[in-house]
């Protein structure tokens, strides 16, 4: 990724030539390059036209004729641009199906008229020489990124200058000395351009005002009927004033002289050099802001739109991929260090102390066990213990495996049933007193009946350790 | 053009894809040496313990040794036991002393043995005392007390497990 800025490349066809305008990173005019139309057309080794200096710079905009341009007007209700990009699309493939590539090169702006209606502005290149030039730019490696013309730059800058410009049809006419342009606007939006080479440098002369007050109002014809409406404003940017009261008094109509809104409009043709394009001096400082309408390969416009996206993706993935590597390589490092003193690092510790070790935890496990096991002369001393004086044992189990218990059978002596229940009360307490059960024995769990002599109760119990 | 767009977005793939295999691999690199880290302490920490307590452990073992008969056949064995709970009985003057092997119930290494006498209760309990203090490697498993009113003695059944282990040469 080069980070360097480089010079960029404004292209402009003129006159059957090409200017490459070379402009460095702070805006300012290095170089002019010439190069014929025809040649670039014709010639398959064209790339030594090119000369090496613009080779692989940025052609950031391509400034064509007008006429290389068409437009079109359509009533477009949404304002959803893909479903209007589809229906301009559409539009240009059933109105030019011979010529496919209009479809790469359209723009349009939403604008509403009078009516509140809304309406698409569709602006298009359609002359077969651009796809042509397009094509050789491309092939040198100086595909144009953007794509204008003249009458767009102009109504751009009138838009800013004249604030009525949109409400209705007007007529913009560029003097120069060799030759004089006419853009029509209507509504705001470019119609159509004339431009006709004067052979008088001397505009001021009777024959030259006659030759473009005709042309003119010819053109007024051609606009009247094109946008059903009259253009109601002229207005001028000569390079001699004396021009414009010529101009207005043949006209017989009032023309807006936009020099005083220009900077310096007297100096437009002076300043060119012999190899620029004439009356280009006053756009180049327009040209740079790039507020205007353009026209972009679509597939081109695509990949410009994703270029900061990619770019960002593209430093951060790096960055990430550099300082993670780092963290690999660090980690690596970090763990060979912690790996190979830890087996063995030690001689005292050895294999055979870790067995030991394992053993001894082993044998915790083991004598815990043990701990928790009852042992049965603490067990037979504590039922000795427990029993009142007046309860005989009979039988005593003790068991100690799976399910820890004391089953105790006894005889008591009848003596009613007052002397039994407190007997028994004494028994369960001391019982639950000494041998402490996991489930504390009580009355109901104590089962007993009269013998056959009705002297002594049998007592049959069962506790659970 | 599209081209260059699709060989950027390969790039880019590839740089992020490489993102993530990293920190992939960094994430179980971390987890080893985090396992390695553990393993260590827990390392030092036993070597730790086993300077602190070396007398304690040897002592521990020893017991937990003698939970266990070391002997060279079970037969053999059996009849040091049989010996042994014998002569504990003649210390107490016990009567009528049987022992019976319950060999058909043997599991790996531990035999159940059936001890029945008749004595006094205070005599038994004091058996059961020597038994368990001299015969660390018998377990009771039960003891049943039948008491005979009028010969004022018990007859005992002593359930036990004798635990030994086959030690090879």
């Amino acid at each position: 990724m080069n980070f360097k800025k480089r010079n960029k490349t404004i292209s402009i066809v003129d006159s059957e030539m090409l200017y490459l305008v070379e402009i460095d990173p702070h805006g300012e005019k290095k170089a002019v390059n010439i190069v014929t139309l025809d040649n670039l057309l014709k010639d398959d080794s064209h790339a030594e036209l090119i000369p090496i200096s613009i080779k692989d710079q940025v052609n950031t905009l391509l400034i064509v004729p007008d006429y290389w341009f068409e437009n079109s007007v359509y009533q477009f209700q949404s304002k959803n641009k893909s479903l209007a990009d589809t229906f301009v699309e559409r539009k240009l493939k059933a109105q030019f199906p011979q010529q496919p590539l209009i479809s790469y090169f359209f723009d349009y702006i939403f604008y509403q008229r009078g009516d509140e209606k809304q309406w698409i502005y569709a602006y298009y290149l359609k002359d077969p020489q651009f796809f042509q030039l397009y094509e050789a730019l491309s092939k040198l490696n100086l595909t144009p990124h953007q794509i204008t013309s003249p009458a767009f730059i102009w109504k751009q800058k009138i838009q800013q200058e004249i604030s009525d410009f949109n409400k209705s049809g007007s007529c913009f006419i560029q003097l120069l000395p060799n030759i004089y342009h006419l853009y029509f606007y209507f509504e705001g939006n470019f119609l159509f351009s004339r431009s006709i080479p004067v052979t008088d440098v001397q505009t001021c002369t009777s024959d030259n005002i006659e030759a473009i007050t005709y042309e003119l109002n010819q053109s007024l014809y051609l606009f009247s009927q094109r946008a059903k409406a009259e253009a109601e404003k002229l207005y001028i940017l000569s390079f001699e004033s004396e021009s414009i009261t010529h101009l207005s008094e043949a006209l017989g109509r009032e023309i807006t002289d936009l020099s005083s809104v220009l900077n310096d409009p007297r100096d437009m043709c002076v300043a060119d050099a012999p190899s620029e394009p004439m009356g280009y001096h006053l756009l180049f400082p327009l040209l740079l802001k790039k507020n205007f309408l353009v026209v972009s390969h679509k597939k081109l416009k695509k990949e410009l739109a994703w270029k900061p996206v990619q770019s960002a993706g593209m430093i951060i993935g790096l960055l990430l991929f550099l300082l993670l590597g780092l963290e690999s390589i660090f980690l690596y490092k970090f763990s060979y260090q912690n790996q190979a003193p830890s087996i063995g690092g030690s001689p005292l510790f050895s294999w055979e102390t870790n067995q030991k070790i394992r053993q001894y935890n082993e044998a915790l496990d083991v004598f815990l066990e043990e701990a928790k096991r009852h042992s049965p002369k603490e067990v037979l001393a504590k039922v000795a213990g427990s029993l009142p004086l007046d309860v005989q044992m009979q039988e005593l189990v003790f068991e100690s495996e799976t399910n820890p218990g004391v089953k105790f059978k006894g005889l008591l002596k009848n003596l009613g049933p007052d002397y039994l229940k407190k007997s028994l009360s004494v028994l369960i307490t001391n019982f639950n007193k000494n041998l402490q059960p996991s489930k504390a024995l009580t009355m109901a769990d104590i089962d007993f009946d009269l013998d056959k002599n009705k002297q002594n109760y049998f007592i049959i119990f069962r506790v659970e350790l | 053009m599209l081209n260059n767009l699709k060989t950027t977005w390969t790039i880019i793939g590839f740089f992020w894809a490489a993102t993530v295999i990293l920190t992939y691999w960094n994430v179980n690199k971390i987890d080893s040496i985090e396992k390695i880290r553990e393993k260590k302490e827990i390392y030092l920490r036993d070597e730790q313990f086993w300077n602190n307590n070396v007398k304690n452990i040897s002592q521990i073992l020893k017991k937990c040794e003698s939970l266990i008969q070391n002997v060279e056949s079970s037969k053999l064995g059996l009849f040091e036991l049989e010996s042994n709970l014998r002569s504990l009985a003649r210390k107490i003057d016990l009567n009528t002393f049987n022992i019976i092997t319950e060999s058909q119930f043997d599991q790996k290494e531990i035999i159940p043995i059936r001890i029945s006498f008749q004595s006094t209760f205070k005599k038994a309990v004091k058996w059961l005392d020597l038994l368990e203090e001299g015969l660390p490697f018998v377990r009771i498993r039960n003891v049943k007390i039948e008491v005979d009113r009028s010969f004022k003695q018990a007859k005992f059944e002593v359930s036990i497990n004798y635990r030994y282990h086959i030690a090879s040469k």
